[in-house]
């Protein structure tokens, strides 16, 4: 392969840069990946609340239909 | 009942019907031993069919079984009200002014001689959580960084990069983004530094308060004080908390920080009217304020969400924060550019496809032609511009918590400004005394009064009718002095006090000769105070048209003395009338009439003078009443309409508010949400506003404004944390400088702007002629060489120009005009097509490489035509664009560089269009400074 002088500055600019810029960069990256998991997390309870809302309705819906509606048609019979 | 101590239970949903319950539990979340602990403990219940409890919702279900006993106390449970269920940061509104101090003391189960246990005040705060308020979240890093890097022209970037690399070009891309990172950089490092001076201010403040508990006085951190606690406080005191007064010994508070109100209020025990507004319920202390004279006690009531303060800070965060005129007017801009830049390169598209060019290659080329079109060099011109501004303004004390807000200084057409502690001192100062001579009243001004010195023949004579009322507001005065040797109480009686001692009184000597024996304090229809005093002496001092019959005068004197009261008075002065007498005789003896002011802030009257000449209107906002304000629009020499807080609402709704408003120069008896009504009827019609303020009460309305300028260093916490700007000097004038400041911004961003807007075009042009003629002149890459060299670069040199001397001696830029307007732009099209046309001579003469070598000579020379006119040339200018100049010349006239750029051709062609490009624009800018010079000489020998 051929020796490509710009390419070779460019490399060593770039990991020149990074190693003096690590340090400062760390809380960036941790901040980062705490946002990532943040993220996660809310995304994680809103699933979760989102199947129990639906759990709940689905519920009272069937106790509604099968409890309640005979016993008022029983009630309304009677009467 | 499943029931966890100190957490929020909160009830999410109870159904009787499919008999199941649904609780939130706030420790649940992310916490699975207690998730099984609890699904444990309930299924024990009597009832309880299921329990299932979820780490990840943070909620359990509670199945149950018909007719189970738990039923009956989930459905109780389910009729509670929410604040009971859900514990609310704040309390609900109680009317603690109201009740009696027996009612108070048995509801918070505390008492008015030894405060709380220790124990009961750490189980208390455990229960209720620290006093402290919920500050406003700092940006993170992540939002500071996001805040420098999404934006219109940086998405456009973004864009032209994705391009590159699906085409492969990692160096064009790499040198894009460099130019992003810059910019963001920048931005990041500045906004930083900010947000962590204002952080350290903040935690300089936290303090302590005294407290009884177990029946001793101790002192505590004021973020562990908890309801019940009896707080001790004297002059001087800083309130930590809102309490009820329960002993009160000529107490009175300084509220200006909370209602406006400049003048000490007056505490008592005995209970208020239920609906009393804030500035009236005298049985309270709140946070924030401070006790003024006196002493006493209170018993806390309630501390951090559930304060008074607490209250208007929440207001504060509902107000709008409006957008930065910059970032919409860059986007404008960024829009235009990035629209004119896809039309020339469809074009130039078009153009070399019917040439029959390869498609690859035309991509390309177009990618280079937009990027060409959008100034890289904008974000960071802009960015830098505004950096060098808070550089410049954080010298002269003031901090600019925003990058924008820099820019937005320079816009301002009105500034509203908060009086007591803005435009005056807060600091009463004795301006005249008034003796009577005979029948008639004879004033002497305060600035006459001193010592009596050595040689003085006869000090008695001068000074003693002098000495003698002083003496007298000095005894019959609340005054303390603090351990630091600082005067504690109301601002008038320390002003009698320094008044004293500047006569050559020693008040602690008067005090120990005559010590007060006993105090009859004022009443709301008493306003005078009567002190008794050793060797029978008793000194009565209070309101002239109360005290003056009291005294032992003829008719004659009296009517005089009244009508120099009301003279003093209606020069907005506050006047008290001061006498004395034997303990026993029947009237008094007249001593004078003591007239004192809250004097403006010096150098308050020069800036609303200069902000009239910068064409910015002033318009005193204060909670003051009218006369007190008119007296100081007077004093600030500032004219127009004079209105009151109470008929805001009418003229806001009328037709021609608009019309109004302009005539409004002061409007007093105002409330914080006033404030923030007439912030934004302001912006509504047009207007670039600036609010100026140091107390809480102004927090709302500093938010609202484009600019809010929280005023000294010694503003309130939530002030400082609302605003833009903070003055580190109580000086209005350092507002001004900001402005100038501003509008320097303003300036040099229109012209970097413009030149680089007229660069770009000469490329579009050039590019777009060839791509006409079947010819592809400059490749993507040289394109980008020339764009970043003369946009970033000279851009740079023209935005760090220093300000011009003349910016305060004309009106604002309109707020909706656009950075460049029509005349701007007709320069930018003659001045690019001037570009265009001088490389595409060089490249007809001389191929490619002079129509690269001269496109960057022409650019270069045209950024010294652009330069503002009068102002040297700067060394910052000549290295900038010098070195940028600089190394143009080395890439055209080096072989390998020439080859790395793409471009063809040999050396003395490149240096022959580097020349000619040049020389044009170069002859222009001689000319201009010549002819500058000329008119400049020959104005200097008229005047000579």
């Amino acid at each position: 392969m051929r020796f490509h002088l710009p390419s070779f500055l460019l490399g060593a600019v770039v990991g020149a840069s990074g190693a003096a810029l690590a340090p400062r960069l760390r809380p960036v990256a941790v901040e980062l990946a705490t946002g990532c998991y943040k993220l996660l997390d809310a995304a994680l309870v809103k699933l979760a609340r989102g199947r129990e809302d639906v759990s709940d309705l689905l519920a009272e819906a069937r106790a509604r239909a099968r409890t309640l509606a005979p016993a008022r048609a029983a009630a309304g019979g009677a009467s | 009942m499943v029931w966890i101590p100190g957490e929020s239970n909160a009830l999410a949903r109870h159904a009787r019907a499919s008999r199941r319950v649904r609780f939130e539990i706030a420790a649940l979340a992310g916490n699975p031993a207690l998730a099984r602990a609890v699904e444990r403990e309930a299924a024990q219940r009597p009832g309880v069919v299921s329990v299932t409890a979820s780490a990840v919702s943070g909620r359990v279900l509670i199945e149950y079984a018909p007719g189970a006993s738990v039923a009956e106390d989930l459905d109780r449970l389910a009729r509670r009200p929410p604040a009971f269920v859900r514990p609310a940061r704040a309390a609900a509104p109680a009317h603690w002014h109201a009740e009696a101090t027996d009612a108070v003391i048995a509801r918070l189960a505390t008492s008015a001689r030894d405060g709380l246990t220790e124990r009961e005040a750490r189980a208390r705060l455990e229960a209720t959580g620290g006093n402290v308020l919920a500050e406003e979240e700092s940006p993170s890093r992540l939002a500071l960084i996001a805040s420098q890097v999404a934006n219109l022209p940086n998405a456009l970037l973004g864009g032209s990069t994705l391009i590159s690399l699906l085409l492969g070009d990692w160096l064009e891309a790499s040198a894009i983004v460099a130019v992003v990172g810059m910019n963001a950089a920048i931005g990041y490092r500045v906004e930083r530094h900010s947000e962590d001076l204002l952080a350290a201010w903040r935690a300089a403040e936290l303090g302590r308060a005294d407290v009884i508990r177990s029946g001793a006085l101790c002192s505590v951190p004021a973020p562990e004080l908890v309801p019940g606690d009896l707080l001790v406080v004297s002059a001087g005191t800083v309130v930590s908390a809102d309490a009820r007064v329960v002993d009160a010994h000529r107490l009175a508070a300084d509220e200006a920080a909370l209602t406006g109100e400049s003048e000490p209020v007056d505490k008592t025990c005995a209970p208020v009217a239920r609906d009393a507004p804030l500035a009236e319920r005298r049985t309270m202390l709140y946070r924030g304020t401070s006790v003024a004279s006196g002493h006493g006690r209170a018993i806390v009531v309630a501390t951090g969400g559930a304060t008074e303060i607490a209250r208007v800070q929440e207001l504060a965060a509902e107000s709008r924060a409006p957008k930065a005129r910059l970032q919409r007017r860059l986007n404008a801009l960024a829009s235009r550019l990035a629209w004119s830049g896809l039309a020339a390169a469809a074009g130039a598209g078009l153009a070399s496809l019917a040439h029959r060019r390869n498609p690859v290659e035309i991509l390309r080329d177009s990618v280079a032609l937009g990027v060409a079109a959008i100034p890289e060099g904008l974000p960071v011109t802009a960015t830098s511009a505004l950096v060098r501004a808070m550089a410049r303004m954080r010298e002269r004390g003031i901090v600019v918590r925003r990058l924008a807000t820099a820019e937005a200084l320079g816009a301002i057409t009105v500034a509203c400004t908060d009086k007591t502690g803005t435009l005056t001192e807060n600091r009463m100062r004795l301006e005249r005394v008034s003796l009577l001579d005979g029948d008639s009243p004879r004033t002497i001004d305060a600035g006459e009064l001193h010592a009596p010195g050595p040689d003085s023949l006869d000090p008695r004579a001068v000074f003693g009718p002098i000495a003698a009322l002083l003496a007298a507001g000095v005894l019959n005065s609340d005054i303390e002095y603090l351990a630091s040797g600082e005067l504690a109480g109301s601002s008038t009686e320390r002003a009698l006090v320094e008044a004293a001692q500047r006569v050559g009184l020693d008040p602690r000597v008067l005090r120990e000769t005559w010590p007060r024996r006993r105090l009859v304090e004022r009443s709301d229809d008493i306003r005078y105070v009567v002190s008794e005093h050793a060797r029978d002496l008793e000194i009565i001092k209070g309101a002239p048209e109360q005290v003056v019959p009291l005294c032992a005068l003829d008719p004659r004197a009296r009517d005089a003395v009244l009508a120099e009261n009301a003279a003093l008075a209606g020069d907005g002065l506050r006047v008290l009338a001061i006498g004395s007498r034997r303990i026993g005789a029947r009237a008094w003896r007249y001593l004078g009439l003591v007239a004192l002011r809250d004097p403006l802030r010096a150098g308050s009257a020069t800036a609303v003078h200069a902000a009239a000449r910068a064409g910015i209107r002033t318009i005193i906002l204060t909670g003051d009443q009218r006369a007190t304000a008119e007296a100081i629009a007077r004093q600030a020499r500032l004219a127009g309409d004079v209105i009151e807080g109470h008929e805001l609402p009418e003229l806001l709704a009328a037709r021609d508010a608009a019309a109004r408003l302009r005539r409004v120069a002061v409007i007093a008896r105002v409330a914080p949400a006033d404030k923030v009504a007439v912030v934004e009827a302001l912006r509504r019609h047009g207007e670039v506003v600036a609010m100026a303020g140091d107390g809480i009460n102004d927090a709302p309305a500093l938010r609202a404004a484009d600019v809010g300028i929280a005023v000294g260093a010694r503003s309130t916490d939530l002030a400082r944390q609302t605003a833009d700007v903070v003055l580190e000097r109580a000086d209005l004038r350092s507002i001004l400088e900001a402005v100038a400041e501003g509008r320097a911004v303003q300036d040099n961003l229109r012209r970097s702007i413009r030149f680089q807007a007229a660069g770009n075009l000469g490329e579009i042009l050039l590019a777009t002629g060839a791509a006409l003629a079947g010819q592809r002149l400059i490749g993507s890459l040289g394109l980008l060489w020339i764009n970043l060299l003369t946009d970033t670069l000279p851009g740079l040199a023209l935005a760090l120009e220093p300000s011009d001397g003349a910016l305060l001696e004309r009106p604002p830029v309109h707020p909706d005009k656009p950075i460049l307007d029509r005349a701007d732009w007709r320069r930018v099209a003659r001045d690019g097509a001037m570009i265009a046309g001088v490389s595409g001579a060089a490249a007809i003469v001389g191929g490619p490489i002079a129509a690269f070598a001269a496109i960057g000579a022409t650019q270069f020379a045209y950024a010294a035509a652009c330069r503002a006119p009068d102002r040297p040339l700067t060394r910052r200018f000549a290295a900038l664009v010098g070195g940028s100049a600089a190394l143009h010349l080395l890439a055209v006239a080096s072989g390998p560089a020439r080859a790395l750029l793409r471009i063809s051709g040999s050396s003395p062609l490149a240096l022959a269009g580097f020349a000619a490009g040049a020389v044009g624009p170069l002859y222009i800018a001689w000319r201009r400074q010549a002819t500058r010079e000329i008119v400049r000489l020959s104005s200097q020998g008229a005047t000579t």
